[in-house]
């Protein structure tokens, strides 16, 4: 899987994150520690490319969700923590759409993924890049 | 091109072969007239299962694996042997979440999209140490 990074302007700077390939457990922190990077350079708003994402396991729900706690200032999943971050997960499901992190063009079968999770509820999807930027 | 249906990759897997083994299956399953949607949950069930294999059977170490792709029928069976500790993931029970974390067994996200994903999931412990398990997705194939 490639990472790159944009920046855009919106009312916010948003750090637009572009994922290309196939993501789980081989290269998932990859994607978290490109998060961190952003982060410490300031950004607090991040929007997540996946148009070019064909395949997303668990693995990547929890980089997603490390990433939205990364960006209000939590600190991310112990990834061994087995059924605390699947209930971290659902506490912050039950709380609604979160605002530091969106999903611009998941594919059908990486909304299917997060559907299966109840991540849907928590990740708001855009199709309209600039709609996502403005959005923050 | 051999179709590899019932014939088994084995390999000494890491994670860094999960793409392959992904790319193993969807041949298999393709080749053997599954609908591509159900591929597509296929391969995230697989993807799941050998994860935990590999992160808490193999303790993210690399270890041996089979993988075979069979047809029953309707049903496409994608079966993985290992020789990691004993795990029975059928034993995962749905969370219940009224329960102390404390409490809980180990398994999380991924056997519930294995669930999610497959019609059921069948664990046997191999004679010589190890791990069988099979995932099943009933009426895969399309006639």
């Amino acid at each position: 899987m490639e990472i790159s990074t944009e920046t855009a302007q919106g009312r916010v700077p948003v750090a637009i994150l572009v994922l290309v390939g196939e993501l789980d457990a081989s290269n998932f922190e990859t994607v978290i520690a490109e998060a961190q990077s952003c982060y410490a350079s300031g950004s607090r708003a991040f929007l997540m490319d996946m148009s070019g994402l064909t395949f997303m396991s668990s693995s990547g729900i929890v980089a997603l969700h490390s990433i939205a706690l990364l960006a209000r200032g939590e600190k991310p999943h112990n990834l061994e923590s087995g059924w605390s971050v699947f209930h971290s997960i659902d506490q912050d499901i039950a709380s609604g759409f979160q605002r530091h992190i969106k999903l611009l063009n998941p594919q059908p079968r990486i909304i299917q993924t997060l559907k299966k999770t109840g991540m849907d509820r928590f990740f708001e999807v855009f199709t309209d890049r600039q709609a996502a930027i403005d959005s923050f | 091109m051999k179709d590899f249906v019932n014939t088994p990759l084995s390999l000494y897997a890491g994670l860094q072969d999960l793409k392959i083994i992904r790319s193993f299956v969807r041949h298999v399953a393709l080749r053997s007239g599954v609908d591509p949607c159900a591929v597509d949950e296929i391969l995230l069930a697989t993807t799941e299962a050998v994860t935990n294999i590999l992160v808490h059977g193999y303790r993210g170490e690399v270890g041996w694996l089979e993988v075979q792709v069979r047809r029953e029928g309707d049903n496409l069976l994608v079966v993985l042997r290992d020789e990691a500790i004993a795990f029975d993931p059928t034993q995962i029970l749905a969370p219940d979440l009224t329960v102390p974390l404390e409490d809980r067994p180990l398994g999380g996200l991924g056997v519930h999209l294995i669930r999610e994903s497959m019609s059921r999931m069948v664990y046997r412990p191999l004679p010589r140490g190890g791990n069988e398990l099979t995932l099943i997705k009933e009426g895969a194939i399309k006639k």
